[in-house]
């Protein structure tokens, strides 16, 4: 009679396999993908032509692309993925693999940007090390070139993890039309707001999971200073990868049939890292915002 | 395969949707009769455990669907189900979305999958459309796609919502060779009384979430016998009329017109008469 389904695979990996590939298909991530390798090739293309008197930070600085192309548009992917997953599952009324199954397997597929997120980050630090910025930009003291490249990895690498698990936590918690492109534009907001632009916010800023951490912010005549803002990158990566993993977890919680009691354990330890983390993250690492003594053009 | 409902009831708020009902449904093709809202769907829903029960349990070979979470999977396992309304995943071919839902039922091994899923699309005739995307299908081509996904894995029990909704009636008689070919346990609800006189080995009829006839398709047809007639007038208080292809009026109920003659009752007829009889049903 019924035919024994073959199960010698666990189904969390075989899974995991098809949502990667479904995300591998997915037309927004190679247009993505597509960019990125451009605007990093123009960046190299760039540092070398430019002269040592260009004042320029290095190219590889620049971390909008990564977070843009991978993080924001594999948001869209992802809810997208995890709406598609949904309506199979609907589909087909009753399946063996739970819910949390699925929600697991597509946290796997963000293997994917970051992977390619990686692959940018290999390129960047080889641009940076090929063609380093101008002293009048970054690194200076009291910080060096491993203050710097964590913040590039921070920047650039985590949000390809962190913007498709942002997609599949809202496509769970909130699969309602209009959703994921309101999500997109809040983001970019609260991004704009609080990349340190004002003092005020310097302190706390390094709650949102985006902001920036270094920059030209002296603009008066046309000459200025390059800034550190305070707080400790290396502790703020260890909050957004406690964040990444709080979202998977909230997530997998949505499955009525989980072991909620067990995860609402295991969601309020990952809180309580996460807590710890942003804390040290605004008491660690630079006391205070930080000028770079040599001036030169604003870029 | 024995599947059993043991005081099941099923409410929305202060609606009732299933009073409580204790059924047993063992082997073989059994319709689900009933008007929209009688319960047949949220029985379907129950069974399947897409929807928990408000009380009582429901046990599918052994296993019991309102158990443990190992319990409901081993039931799971054993059933195929066809929702009333399928609404289809974006961007995936014929195959693909099978192949989907097969990695859903636990089909690990990708060659046994594959195999499986070509078998299920054959059985439904989409083998030459299983590389065409499902939005370019038409809408009996995507009814008997959602048919092929409730067959993988050829479940023990089989529960389908209104299966031939869509299908032509060549369509419909190659699911009706499909199903009655089939062993274990195959629950049908549906509005299309031929389906059941044709396919079934057992009929249910539910009512305002109630069962009011559990018996043969000869049981319920016997329900309705010398009950019908056919004649050149109608025949006072019937429950239904209608002027047949002939000129002659066919009345379902009601008393003998003296010019008209008892013909044998379908299962539509019996199906009337037995609305008629509850409270819900009776002609205003």
């Amino acid at each position: 009679m019924t035919t024994t389904a073959t199960t010698t695979a666990p189904m969390l990996r075989v899974l995991a396999r098809r949502e990667i590939r479904h995300y591998l298909g997915a037309k927004l991530y190679w247009f993505g993908t597509a960019l990125l390798v451009a605007v990093t090739v123009a960046g190299f293309v760039g540092s070398a032509t430019r002269g040592a008197a260009d004042h320029q930070p290095s190219a590889a600085m620049d971390m909008i692309a990564p977070a843009a192309l991978l993080g924001v548009l594999g948001l869209i992917v992802m809810a997208g993925l995890t709406r598609r997953s949904d309506r199979a599952a609907a589909a087909a009324g009753t399946v063996a693999v739970p819910e949390r199954t699925r929600t697991a397997a597509l946290a796997a597929a963000t293997v994917v940007p970051v992977a390619t997120a990686v692959l940018w980050y290999a390129a960047a630090v080889v641009t940076y090390l090929v063609y380093p910025p101008t002293p009048d930009t970054v690194p200076f003291p009291p910080f060096g070139d491993g203050y710097v490249l964590t913040v590039m990895f921070a920047l650039g690498v985590v949000p390809a993890l962190g913007g498709p698990i942002l997609g599949l936590l809202l496509a769970r918690w909130l699969p309602r039309r209009g959703v994921t492109p309101l999500a997109v534009v809040l983001v970019v907001l609260v991004t704009i707001i609080l990349q340190g632009n004002f003092e005020a916010t310097w302190r706390w800023r390094v709650a949102w999971p985006w902001t920036y951490w270094y920059g030209p912010f002296g603009w008066n005549s046309g000459t200025g200073h390059w800034l550190a803002l305070p707080g400790s990158p290396h502790l703020w990566v260890a909050y957004l990868l406690a964040l990444c993993a709080l979202g998977v977890l909230v997530a997998i919680y949505h499955d009525p049939e989980s072991d909620r009691a067990r995860l609402r354990l295991l969601i309020g330890a990952t809180a309580g890292v996460a807590a710890v983390a942003l804390v040290l993250t605004m008491l660690l690492g630079l006391p205070e915002a930080t000028w770079n003594p040599i001036t030169g053009p604003i870029s | 395969m024995t599947v059993t409902l043991d005081n099941v009831t099923k409410s929305y708020g202060r609606t009732v949707a299933l009073h409580p009902t204790t059924i047993r449904f063992d082997h073989g093709v059994i319709g689900l009769l009933g008007p929209n809202g009688a319960g047949k769907t949220t029985m379907l829903r129950v069974l399947s455990s897409a929807l928990s029960p408000s009380a009582g349990t429901v046990t599918v070979a052994g296993h019991e669907v309102t158990g443990s979470h190992a319990e409901r999977t081993e039931a799971r396992r054993r059933i195929g189900y066809l929702p009333q309304e399928v609404v289809f995943p974006r961007g995936m071919t014929a195959f693909g979305f099978l192949d989907y839902i097969a990695v859903l039922k636990e089909w690990g091994d990708t060659t046994g999958r594959h195999d499986e899923v070509r078998r299920v699309l054959a059985l439904v005739d989409l083998a030459e459309r299983a590389t065409v995307k499902v939005k370019a299908l038409s809408g009996g081509q995507r009814r008997r796609l959602a048919i092929a996904q409730a067959l993988l894995g050829d479940p023990a029990l089989l529960l389908l919502d209104e299966p031939t909704t869509g299908l032509d009636p060549e369509q419909r008689a190659s699911l009706r060779g499909l199903l009655s070919g089939r062993p274990g346990t195959v629950l049908i609800s549906t509005h299309q009384t031929e389906d059941v006189s044709a396919l079934c080995d057992r009929v249910v009829v539910l009512d305002a979430g109630r069962v009011c006839f559990d018996g043969t398709v000869p049981d319920l047809l016997a329900t309705a016998a010398g009950r019908v007639h056919q004649g050149p007038s109608a025949n006072p208080g019937a429950v239904q009329t209608w002027r047949t292809g002939t000129g002659l009026i066919r009345s379902v109920g009601g008393r003998p017109a003296p010019d008209s003659s008892a013909v044998e009752p379908t299962v539509e007829d019996a199906y009337l008469l037995l609305r008629s009889a509850t409270p819900e049903g009776a002609p205003a």
